[in-house]
């Protein structure tokens, strides 16, 4: 296909303690596409999300954004690319400089990025109204601005460079609910505007089930199921995913209630990972984590419950 | 005949002192629990729920003004000298606090730590006896090796763990009332799970009056018993959790339920509230929410309303809804 605009192909990373991050992860995100990852603490998305930026290398593995890989580059060279591959991060109090204007943290990307004193200002505006912010604020230091409205800025600061890719890694998880609603409704309607993919990194399946076209499950450093959003909201195939989904509160779902903990990601289960707190396990899954498996059209599990079957409707 | 409820809380304020700075905080709180009863204080940061829970243990010491009447199975609990009020948190009244690593001291084993709590309040001075009575504690939280667990420190155990082992301590000395504030904030969803399971589980068992906060609607829609809907230090609508969660009565929680991704239905927009929550010490005037409020008349913006009863057993503190139901 050619619209593909990133692609992360069997990225594993091994951290010095010996925590096994990520594991053979292959993620692609198309043009103007949201891909949602999802999962618990310590199952990756992050490490992941930092691979992709090219802020952390792979031990093995490649990411390639719109056809240029990003190993090997040189530094003159990633930094342009990070024009078109910018980040949200979770926590925006400590993301922007606190000494600075928000005026002078989003000129600050425009500027390393090479535009023109005189454009900045105009650019600087513009941004600020896209996101609901008035020149007033573009004068405030951090500490001026609640929550929700730094989330705003931190927005305008990535898209300074009209870039192609936003990563945003939790980037509503900090805010209050009735905050976080205005926020995914700014992103969703950035992206009809613009036409920007996102990949969006949260730890909440329903607001990441919202957001995302399709969406990758990750436990333990693995994608464990990847699905058209939808679809993995109404056919969960995998064990995991449909714990995850039953535990998500408020959702009226029968719970299944998982035994134990995530397991040390420096000392994995043998097999697949997650039959220690598996509901089906059985004797073959100690012996090898499953691939990812077509499960229906366009729908992938790693599971050796997982057969083919076509979905109905 | 009528019984005396758990707790009681009538017209709760707490103000933070510093100099001659004062913060209202909390501006008029009144609920009461019933002996196996849930109550959940729901709302966003700042609305004074944690502050809410906080004061009825009175765990703000000097630094905070708190009036009203906080009533335990009868006993004023704001007129309590500080000593005796030693004797009965932990004891009567227990705390389930949102990060059970804070809450563990790091340096000493687990079985020490609950044994402490036990000897504190007089349940077991033996110190075998205690040892073995903390052994049984964490079985019942649902550790599957408590010998091993006992004899660990804080660090050796995982987030859940430590929150069961929290727990454990908070319901030893059999509880009347139990607090718990924003208990599976800092877990995992999957582990949340467990958690709002077990802490069902014990109530049942107990059956302690439990006061629970959180921000997370989902958790009051499935914990269930009675939610109240804080904002800006106010009770802003108050009954059973299914009825408020389905039909919500105050345009605050109509707003708030709106602002959440509703289940199944992916894209679209989600309709939120504009502005965000008043932050602590800048609440407006009249109803606090009324800057937000889609259905605000301007005599909101210098009336304050009471909560009023809309339907059975249902309060909320709006006048617009009070003649017609919020179109939700």
């Amino acid at each position: 296909m050619s619209d593909v605009l990133l692609q992360a192909e069997n990225l594993s990373k091994t951290f010095g303690n010996g925590v096994r991050a990520v594991s053979d992860v292959s993620l692609t995100v198309h043009k103007g596409e949201t891909l949602g990852v999802v999962g618990e603490s310590g199952c990756g998305k992050s490490t992941t999300g930092k691979m992709l930026l090219g802020l952390l290398a792979p031990d093995s593995g490649s990411v390639t954004f719109d056809g240029v890989p990003l190993a090997g580059l040189g530094r003159g060279r990633l930094r342009a690319l990070r024009a078109r591959l910018q980040v949200v991060p979770q926590n925006p109090q400590t993301s922007l400089n606190p000494r600075l204007r928000v005026r002078q943290s989003i000129e600050f990307n425009l500027r390393a990025h090479g535009m023109e004193r005189a454009a900045r200002r105009p650019r600087i505006l513009e941004l600020l109204e896209r996101v609901g912010l008035t020149a007033v604020q573009a004068e405030r230091y951090p500490h001026e601005l609640s929550g929700g409205q730094l989330q705003r800025v931190a927005i305008a600061r990535a898209l300074a460079t009209s870039p192609d890719l936003v990563v945003c890694d939790e980037a509503v998880s900090a805010l209050d609910k009735s905050v976080q609603a205005q926020v995914l409704n700014l992103l969703a309607g950035l992206q009809a505007e613009t036409g920007v993919a996102f990949l969006f990194i949260s730890h909440d399946l329903a607001v990441v089930e919202h957001i995302s076209d399709r969406v990758a499950v990750m436990y333990l450093g693995r994608v464990v199921e990847l699905a058209p959003a939808s679809q993995l909201w109404a056919d969960p195939r995998h064990p995991y995913t449909r714990a995850l989904l039953s535990a998500t509160p408020g959702q009226g779902r029968e719970r299944i209630v998982l035994s134990g903990d995530l397991p040390n990601p420096a000392d994995p289960p043998s097999g697949c990972g997650f039959r220690t707190r598996c509901p089906v396990a059985e004797t073959a899954c100690q012996t090898e984590w499953p691939p990812l498996a077509e499960a229906a059209p366009s729908h992938q599990a790693a599971c050796v419950h997982v057969s083919p079957v076509a979905v109905p409707g | 005949m009528s019984v005396i409820p758990p707790l009681e809380v009538t017209d709760l304020t707490t103000t933070f002192v510093a100099g001659r700075r004062r913060t209202e905080v909390v501006r008029g709180v009144s609920f009461t629990i019933r002996r196996g009863e849930t109550m959940m204080l729901l709302g966003e940061s700042g609305s004074g729920k944690s502050v809410t829970a906080r004061s009825i243990m009175r765990l703000y010491g000097s630094s905070a003004d708190v009036g009203g009447s906080v009533r335990l199975a009868g006993r004023e609990l704001l007129e309590l000298p500080e000593q005796q009020l030693r004797a009965i948190r932990g004891g009567q009244i227990a705390l389930v606090p949102q990060d059970p690593t804070g809450a563990l001291d790091p340096l000493r084993r687990i079985g020490s730590q609950l044994a402490e709590v036990l000897g504190v309040h007089g349940v077991e001075g033996v110190k075998t006896a205690a040892r073995r009575r903390a052994e049984e504690l964490l079985a019942m939280v649902g550790i599957p090796d408590p010998k091993r667990v006992a004899d660990s420190y804080p660090h050796e155990l995982s987030g859940g763990m430590r929150q069961r082992a929290v727990i454990a301590i908070a319901v030893s000395c059999d509880p009347q009332v139990l607090i718990a504030d924003e208990p599976t904030t800092a877990l995992d969803v999957t582990v949340q799970a467990q958690i709002l399971e077990l802490l069902a589980d014990l109530q049942q068992r107990l059956g302690m009056a439990v006061l629970m906060v959180t921000h997370d609607v989902g958790v009051a829609a499935d914990f269930g018993g009675r939610v109240g809907v804080m904002y800006a230090g106010r009770l802003v609508e108050d009954g059973p959790a299914n009825e408020v969660l389905s039909t919500p009565r105050h345009p605050y929680t109509a707003g708030l339920l709106d602002s959440l991704p509703t289940p199944g239905v992916t894209r679209g927009s989600l309709r939120s509230i504009i502005g965000s929550p008043p932050p602590v010490g800048a609440f407006p005037a009249g109803c606090a929410f009324a800057p937000r409020c889609p259905q605000a008349r301007p005599s909101c913006g210098h009336e304050d309303p009471p909560l009023v009863a809309v339907a059975e057993d249902r309060v909320a503190a709006c006048p617009v809804v009070n003649a017609e139901q919020v179109v939700a």
